[in-house]
């Protein structure tokens, strides 16, 4: 191929433009990130997540926690374990199966302490087994 | 032989008495335990008397038009109504809030909202003239004031809600709107054209009794 220098210059120009925008456009509208790509914090069972947090709540908010528990109630806004850590459940989860008194392990991401209801609120929460 | 008689005769009264001071004991004792009861059960028919929700639906938009729309959803908020005097509460954390553009919720936490630093946002005032037995399925209109607590400042809101109660379900909305000022939240001025002054601010509570 004989480019002349002038039309080599605007087709790289304009390669680096389209990369350029690309990237941006790449870094704009990034996706969301999921539970899974987030570190885990914390993994065990409610009750010493429980005494973990009255000690620092801080370190976890917004953390990933993947904990085993007692399932103490069931609506439909989700559910509750060990009557301290209310999980709001990812959409995809169904809850038809959930029995209370069950025990089940959860992964969630913790959004913090409710102090109007005394509890520990997690989001985005999906059953491990 | 005689003495002892008389002795007798005098220690009747005085067991009689030690009886009767027992027994007023006792009745004393069994009213305080009713009276106690009473308490109790008085205390826990007020507290039955609240609704809340755990996963109340709070949306804001600060959208300019043609530009990328600014608005975010958070359906985690808590929110608890007394019934009897119409005090209510609402809390919600500001990372629960939900973009579109992943990007901006992280500009949201990180630049605006210091979210790390204050995590939460709350609400805390009461319904003005609210009567529970005067919810119908019809919705009312009713005025509710109290302090709105974002990024550690407070500032008054007053809003008019719609509320209505159908079986056993409290549903109120309603709608204001604050100004990045009101909250000492510094908007840099390559990005004031894309964000809106007012920030409106709407809420849709689905309340249930709490046990």
């Amino acid at each position: 191929m004989n480019l002349s220098k002038r039309n080599k210059g605007i087709l790289i120009g304009l390669v680096s433009i389209m990369i350029g925008g690309y990237s941006m456009y790449k870094y704009t509208y990034k996706p969301h990130k999921t539970i899974d790509d987030i570190e885990l914090k914390f993994s065990g069972n409610a009750a010493d997540f429980l005494t973990k947090i009255k000690e620092n709540n801080i370190v976890f908010n917004d953390a990933v926690v993947q904990i085993k528990g007692k399932v103490t109630s069931i609506d439909a806004q989700g559910i509750n374990l060990n009557n301290a850590i209310f999980c709001q459940m990812d959409a995809t989860i169904s809850l038809s199966e959930l029995k209370v008194g069950q025990e089940i392990e959860v992964k969630g991401r913790m959004i913090g302490y409710d102090d109007l209801l005394e509890e520990t609120k997690l989001d985005k929460t999906i059953i491990i087994k | 032989m005689g003495n002892r008689w008389l002795f007798r005769k005098l220690k009747i009264p005085e067991t009689f008495k030690k009886c009767s001071r027992t027994q007023n004991k006792l009745t004393m004792v069994s009213k305080k335990i009713i009276l106690s009861f009473l308490l109790i059960s008085f205390c826990t028919s007020i507290q039955a008397q609240k609704y809340f929700t755990k996963t109340g639906i709070t949306n804001f938009k600060a959208s300019v038009a043609a530009f990328e729309p600014v608005a975010a959803t958070s359906n985690s908020t808590t929110v608890i109504v007394n019934t009897v005097d119409g005090r209510f509460a609402a809390l919600l954390f500001m990372k629960s809030f939900h973009f579109k553009v992943a990007l901006m919720e992280e500009h949201f936490n990180e630049n605006y909202m210091d979210s790390d630093k204050f995590p939460k946002g709350t609400f805390k005032g009461s319904i003005v003239g609210f009567n529970f037995s005067d919810l119908s399925e019809m919705e009312k209109e009713y005025t509710i004031k109290g302090m709105l607590n974002i990024r550690g400042i407070d500032k008054e809101v007053e809003s008019i809600a719609k509320i209505k109660r159908v079986n056993s379900t409290i549903s109120l909305t309603t709608n204001f709107s604050v100004t990045p000022q009101d909250f000492d939240i510094k908007i840099p001025n390559i990005v004031r054209k894309k964000i809106s002054e007012r920030i409106n601010i709407t809420l849709e509570y689905e309340l249930i009794e709490k046990k």
